[in-house]
């Protein structure tokens, strides 16, 4: 017991509040950090010593930093991201395909109407050149709108293909980085005891992960993280980390997600997924946008093998038989759909009479005939007219659509739930933290009138023996 | 609850995000009057809105197509009564030169006046409407009649008719063929060539005769008269339901697919305020800063 032990117990104090005063600082210039868990520090009383019959005090020491992070709570986050990032894949991606179908929009419906419209017309006035313009306007616009939609749907299609591979690189990207923080996380420490920014980073970069993939995760002895992908590979174990591969593709070129093994084989592993954007990207890939296509080639096929089978058994103005009126096509309908060669060139070669008379044509019967399609029941074993079919896909895009945004809302208000109990916890107050820093600096200024004190008593004692 | 300075903002962020989206969908219905913008908005009405407005179109063409006959039906109308009034004269004629008192001068010089009659009733016959030779049936670019030298006329029509829709399912004849009106029945061009030639031979017993056929062809063209007359009234009451179911759709067309404006309207300012009350509560939630009150 001297003086000079007071003298080390404001050096403590001292560097024990510059210390907290620091942790402060960093927590109030983290304010708006993302993922950022606020921290604090962890003071215990410096070992005693016994001095006769007493046992005093030895001042303070900073034992660590605490992280106020709840575990829990962001695993949860982390596996409710991965929800909502594929949820907003579909809503980004109906909205666009609802952008494209809606008859707002494509004014496919208007179109086939005005097409059919302009048939009535030269069935009133079948020899009339004119009136065949009209036709061939109205026709040649019909194709432009279904190429249209259907090619629109394909660059969406293509679109996220492109997606894809630039997620599995994010994927790869974040794999490698949490492999290098474990790496650092482990070598920064000893045992559980990390490097808080970098955990908090390491986490970020989970959550991130979980959005593009749904992951299983957890630590090991190290406080190093495993992620496994929900089909079992690896993604990141210790300090390496395993890549996802978009080399794998189909018949229409487009990717798979692969897993690369240690040797660099590769696994697809598309069907095992189970959620994020991988997942939500192609599942719109190859399944809505596929089905609308389709639709939208069925609406294209029939339309050519109707109005060609009419126009095909009339004949034009010249006599002749047999003219197809769209050109004819045995694939890829909606994407080529157009005009035939003949009636392109020459006018007088749409068909409207059904009669041939000393080489004229007789009547308008296909015209009316063809005008008379609209009203047919020609889609779906004859359940459907051309306007209906058209409409249920509007309808049918827009239930997907309001499907989509219902399910984004819900994962949006859920996840809000949850960062909201995240910031409660571990969010950073500006108001918390000034109330700290007070108080700091008036400890702060406690411990330096020790050393006042300190020297007053051993100006004292020195005085004394002089 | 421990409220982190972030959660503050992010609080504020996240409901003027959810506000303005708000805002720009009611504007965008206050711009275009709908109150269905999108098919996700209401997937089944924004569908039968499709139908409705192909529905539209369609009687629209339907409309027209009628309208069409109808004028058409104007034509026959007034040719019919002009070859009823031709006939008349020629009757007239066949019973003056019938008598005892003519001659076969007079009756040489009425026989030119039938010859004229012949030739107006061969021009009426090819009537030529918008380039379109109305009497000849389904031949609508060919004359449908040819006056020969001997006064006997050629049809070159066809006895049938073009058909055109003039509603979903229902065709009607594209107006009615010179066959039905010259020669079905009773031939009126043969019956007036006997005459001319009956005038021309002073053949007193033959002027007789063809009085019966000329009876005929007056009896057939008044039934030709009443059957444009079926046609034409016909067709307008096809107008008449064509336009009203067409308003009919477009009343509730405009009922669950315009925007009701005054409530737009009101949900408009009442959004406006709440963003407004937010931007206020946002600035003075500001202003509750700890360090306006530390020295």
């Amino acid at each position: 017991m001297s003086i000079s032990s007071i003298l080390n117990i404001a050096k403590n104090a001292l560097l024990a509040t510059q210390c907290s005063i620091q942790i402060t600082a960093n927590n109030i210039s983290n304010v708006n950090t993302e993922g950022y868990s606020r921290q604090a520090p962890v003071v215990e009383p410096q070992g005693s010593v016994k001095i006769g019959n007493a046992i005093l005090g030895n001042g303070v020491y900073i034992k660590g930093v605490m992280r106020y992070t709840d575990k829990y709570l962001e695993r949860q986050l982390t596996e409710k991201n991965t929800e909502l990032k594929e949820n907003s894949v579909y809503k980004t991606y109906y909205d666009r395909i609802e952008a494209i179908i809606s008859e707002e929009n494509s004014k496919l419906s208007e179109t086939i109407t005005r097409f059919f419209n302009s048939w009535h017309e030269l069935s009133l006035d079948p020899y009339s050149l004119s009136q065949r313009e009209g036709v061939r306007a109205s026709a040649s616009d019909l194709c432009l709108v279904i190429r249209n939609i259907y090619n629109s749907l394909f660059k969406v299609q293509m679109e996220l293909d492109e997606k894809l591979k630039t997620e599995i690189e994010d994927v790869n990207r974040i794999s490698s980085e949490i492999a290098d923080l474990n790496k650092r996380i482990f070598e920064g420490s000893s045992g559980r005891v990390g490097d808080n920014d970098l955990m908090d980073k390491r986490q970020l970069l989970l959550k991130e992960l979980s959005g593009r993939i749904k992951i299983t995760y957890f630590e090991d002895d190290f406080g190093m993280i495993k992620v496994l992908t929900r089909s079992g590979n690896l993604l990141v174990d210790g300090g390496t980390s395993y890549e996802l591969s978009s080399a794998i593709t189909d018949e229409n070129g487009f990717s798979s997600v692969a897993w690369k093994d240690a040797l660099g084989n590769l696994i697809d592993i598309s069907s095992t997924l189970e959620g994020g954007e991988l997942k939500g990207i192609i599942e719109m890939r190859d399944g809505v946008i596929n089905e609308l296509m389709n639709e939208v080639d069925l609406l294209a096929q029939t339309l050519i093998d109707e109005v060609n089978g009419l126009h095909k058994s009339g004949y034009s103005l010249s006599g002749k038989e047999g003219i197809p009126f769209f050109k004819e096509l045995s694939q890829y309908f909606a994407k080529d759909i157009d005009i035939s060669e003949d009636i392109k060139s020459d006018l007088r070669n749409i068909v409207a009479s059904e009669e041939l008379d000393g080489g004229k044509p007789v009547g308008g019967g296909i015209a009316t005939e063809i005008a008379g399609l609209i009203d047919k029941k020609i889609f779906f074993n004859g359940t459907s007219s051309i306007t209906e079919f058209v409409s249920s896909m509007n309808n049918r895009v827009g239930q997907i659509a309001r499907g989509a945004s219902e399910r984004l809302d819900f994962s949006e208000s859920t996840y809000s739930i949850m960062e909201k109990q995240r910031e409660s916890v571990s969010g950073v107050s500006i108001d918390e933290e000034m109330a700290n820093l007070i108080r700091y600096q008036y400890a702060y200024q406690a411990a330096s009138r020790l050393f006042n004190i300190a020297d007053e008593l051993f100006k004292n004692l020195i005085d004394a023996v002089r | 609850m421990r409220i982190s300075d972030r959660l503050r903002y992010e609080i504020f962020e996240k409901s003027l995000i959810d506000l303005k989206s708000e805002l720009q969908r009611t504007q965008e219905m206050i711009s275009s009057g709908k109150s269905i913008l999108r098919p996700k908005d209401d997937p089944v009405n924004f569908s039968i809105s499709i139908q409705f407005d192909s529905e539209i179109e369609k009687y629209e063409q339907y409309v027209r197509n009628t309208e069409r006959l109808i004028m058409l039906g104007g034509y026959y109308d007034s040719s019919i009564n002009k070859i009823h009034e031709l006939l008349g004269r020629a009757k007239e004629i066949a019973i003056t030169q019938a008598s005892d008192t003519m001659n076969s001068d007079t009756r040489r010089a009425s026989s030119e006046e039938i010859k004229g009659i012949i030739e107006q009733l061969v021009s009426i016959g090819n009537t030529e409407v918008q380039g379109l030779y109305i009497f000849g049936g389904k031949k609508l670019d060919t004359k449908p009649f040819d006056l020969n030298d001997d006064y006997s006329v050629t049809f070159n029509g066809t006895e049938d008719m073009i058909s055109v829709y003039t509603d979903s399912g229902v065709k009607e004849d594209l107006g009615i063929s010179g066959y039905r009106i010259f020669l079905k029945g009773t031939d009126i061009f043969s019956v007036l060539k006997g005459l001319k030639e009956a005038l021309e031979e002073n053949d007193v017993e033959g002027i007789r005769d063809s009085l019966d056929g000329l009876n005929q062809a007056l009896s057939m063209t008044e039934t030709n008269l009443s059957y444009v007359g079926t046609y034409v009234a016909k067709l307008e009451r096809t107008k008449e339901i064509l336009e009203l179911r067409k308003s009919e759709i477009q009343k509730i067309q405009s009922e669950f697919r315009d925007a009701d404006l005054a409530k737009i309207v009101s949900d408009f300012n009442a959004l406006t305020l709440t963003y407004q009350t937010m931007l206020y509560a946002m600035a003075r939630i500001q202003e509750l800063n700890i360090l306006n009150y530390l020295k």
